[in-house]
């Protein structure tokens, strides 16, 4: 018994030692370093200034902050639109089949997804295969360009970013008891009633998880926008990436990091909500 | 008689190659408490699922309030269902629960509150109208079900195995509570159950489903006392089936070898003709048992015994049930019987002991004769 617990408590004493050592401290360094100033010489000067954050949403890096976020979000839907279905026919099929398609999901882990990015790019140039195909097929004279475009990183992000939309989806569905639209229907609610008060509630954590996990990394992995994208500076994570290793401009760099941790502290914070929501409820009327 | 709540004509329901549901018809009259009886498997679920629409017939008709359900989706149904599993909605409280199909109705948030809360307080569950579902235990939540359907005065009320989940003296409690539920709201039930017991002792008619087919439909009293076929005997309370031939019919006496002995039987006329092969069937507390040494003793008992010729057979053993106890016994042909004896009420011990010789008789009429059936 004693054994245990101070074998609990050691446990929980490292993994608190970890978070604080490379989670909370990095964070707070960025944050510090979000409010100096810019220096030329020395990264940064210690100081209070909020002129990093005014700098962030101004001009030029406001439309790269804005076209990151319209392109997340995008990625995100399409994630959503191709994870649902399939999620849905996961939670319904039966365990034999529900395991091959779980390791279909998980297979892409077992390569690096930098190679599996650049593994695109040959599909994706102009005498690749999706050029050779359509070209077969008649449907097009001249090859298209499909590489370094907008268009070839939401389709690299949505690759690389789609299990991570199945997987949350998966859980939520399989755990959501089909019983419950017969008794919605049989209580007079229509196919979107039973849609919108009964299973959209129950699945909504997972669906919030889901968009979490795709939207976030959708605006940092800027290997997929440099791989794919070409030269153009698309995601907020090639921005940060050039503040710290190419402009030197930390401070500026660190405040669009933090935005980035806000995003999430809110993202996190509905998820809790939509969560409470499902477990304490409210006399209404 | 009025027009009939709800009707099944001929109803089947098939799955592929199986046929879950077979031709089943009945009708079912305002306010009546209907059961479907039948072991596991035999089609209740499905039947139930029909009349509330979640599956189409494969043939027949449904018509409730003499309109007929083709097509017609679960929502529009005037029947509502309680659950085997509950189904209670996990996000909502107790009151949402109740109060769903009243909102997606459209009643006025007042009426909901005002309905709500009178349904709860049928069921004894005002208290709790804030209470998450989930944190009810099991006879709460079956409590939620039975409001959240019966707030919306349904038609027909559906029941699939309501109690099933509960333990016994909860289960005793609610199939009164229940009873009491459906007199005083006066709303048509179709209960479903594998337990004959609870089937006896709420309902006004009782349907015995086997493999997809009605066996029977009757009252509690005429399934347990003329069972229509050996399956319904045999399925509701214990049986002893002696096979007979009838040897002569003579007016109303009809004449029929069991066991080696010719007892007459007092069966509709033109029912049997000599050398039918038949049933014979006997309830173990409709049989009366004397050892053979008190009928020699005593020449009072012996004048009482009653007219049917008896059968001689041997004490096998002796099961004490509490109330009452069963002799087993073994007759000369070798044909084993079950007898209920009740215990004497000066003499708290069991009257009969292995290897007692004994008589067995019954009044007759009480028996119940059935065409041979292999
Ligand atoms: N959706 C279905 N698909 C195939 N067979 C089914 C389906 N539903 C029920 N059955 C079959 O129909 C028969 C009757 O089932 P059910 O109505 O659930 O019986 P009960 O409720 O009396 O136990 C069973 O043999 C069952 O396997
Ligand atoms: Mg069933």
């Amino acid at each position: 018994m004693r054994r245990d617990g101070l074998f609990r408590r050691l446990v929980i004493a490292a993994t608190v030692v970890w978070m604080a050592v490379f989670g909370v401290v990095p964070n707070l360094l960025v944050l510090g370093a979000s409010v100096s100033h810019p220096s030329p010489t020395t990264f940064l000067s210690p100081g209070f200034t909020l002129g990093n954050y005014a700098l962030l949403l101004d001009g030029i890096h406001a439309q790269i902050l804005f076209s990151s976020l319209k392109l997340s979000a995008a990625v995100t839907a399409i994630c959503f639109g191709l994870a649902y279905p399939f999620a849905a026919l996961l939670a319904r099929a039966g365990r034999r089949t529900r395991h091959v398609l779980l390791v279909l999901v998980v297979i892409p882990f077992w390569t690096n997804s930098l190679v599996r990015t650049y593994a695109m790019t040959v599909l994706l140039n102009t005498s690749g295969l999706v050029n050779r195909v359509l070209f077969a097929l008649g449907l097009i004279d001249a090859p298209l360009t499909l590489l370094y475009t907008t268009g070839a990183v939401v389709a690299g992000l949505v690759y690389t970013l789609l299990p991570f939309m199945i997987l949350p989806l998966y859980a939520a569905l399989d755990r959501f008891d089909p019983r419950l639209e017969e008794a919605a229907r049989d209580l007079g609610a229509g196919r979107f009633q039973v849609l919108w008060y009964i299973k959209l509630p129950l699945v909504l954590p997972g669906i919030i998880t889901g968009c979490m996990l795709v939207f976030l990394p959708g605006l940092g992995m800027f290997y997929v926008a440099d791989v794919l994208g070409g030269a153009k500076t698309m995601l907020v994570g090639n921005f940060i990436r050039d503040q710290f290793l190419v402009t030197r401009q930390w401070p500026l760099g660190a405040a669009a990091s933090t935005l980035l941790t806000m995003i999430m502290i809110v993202l996190l914070l509905i998820y809790w909500w939509s969560q409470r929501r499902i477990h304490e409820g409210k006399l209404d009327v | 008689m009025a027009e009939p709540v709800l009707e099944l004509r001929g109803v089947s329901k098939r799955y592929g190659e199986a046929v879950a549901v077979d031709e089943v018809s009945l009708t079912v009259e305002r306010g009546e408490f209907l059961t479907i009886l039948g072991p596991s498997g035999c089609g209740k679920t499905t039947v139930l699922r029909l009349i509330a629409g979640f599956e189409q017939p494969s043939a027949g008709e449904i018509v409730l309030e003499g309109r007929s359900m083709a097509g017609v989706p679960p929502e529009r149904r005037a029947v509502n269902t309680v659950f085997q599993s509950y189904a209670l909605f996990p996000h909502m409280n107790v009151f949402d629960n109740v109060a769903f199909g009243l909102r997606m109705r459209g009643f006025a948030p007042t009426e909901v509150r005002r309905r709500v809360l009178d349904a709860l307080r049928l069921v004894h569950l005002e208290d709790l109208a804030t209470r998450m579902v989930d944190r009810l235990s099991g006879g709460q939540q079956q409590r939620v079900a039975i409001a959240r359907a019966v707030v919306n005065e349904p038609a027909v009320l559906l029941l699939d195995e309501p109690l099933s989940a509960l333990d016994y003296r909860l289960r005793k409690r609610m199939q009164i509570e229940l009873k009491h539920l459906q007199r005083s709201l006066g709303i048509t039930f179709v209960l479903v159950t594998h337990d004959q017991e609870e089937a006896f002792s709420m309902s006004d008619r009782v349907a015995v489903m086997n493999q997809g087919r009605i066996a029977q439909l009757d009252t509690p009293t005429a399934i347990y006392e003329t069972p229509a076929n050996l399956f319904v005997a045999r399925f509701v309370g214990e049986i002893n089936v002696l096979p007979g031939v009838v040897v002569g019919c003579v007016e109303h006496m009809t004449h029929v070898e069991v066991e080696g002995r010719v007892i007459p039987l007092s069966t509709p006329p033109g029912c049997w003709q000599v050398g039918n092969k038949v049933h014979v069937l006997l309830r173990p507390e409709d049989l009366r048992v004397e050892t053979l040494r008190d009928l020699d003793e005593d020449p009072e008992l012996r004048a009482s015994f009653g007219r049917v010729p008896a059968l001689l057979g041997v004490v096998e053993e002796t099961v004490y049930k509490g109330a009452t106890y069963d002799v087993i016994l073994r007759l000369d042909s070798g044909t084993m019987l079950t007898a209920t004896e009740f215990f004497n009420e000066d003499d708290e011990t069991v009257y009969f002991r292995p290897g007692d010789r004994v008589a067995v008789t019954w009044v007759q009429g009480w028996e119940t004769v059935l065409a041979y059936a292999p």
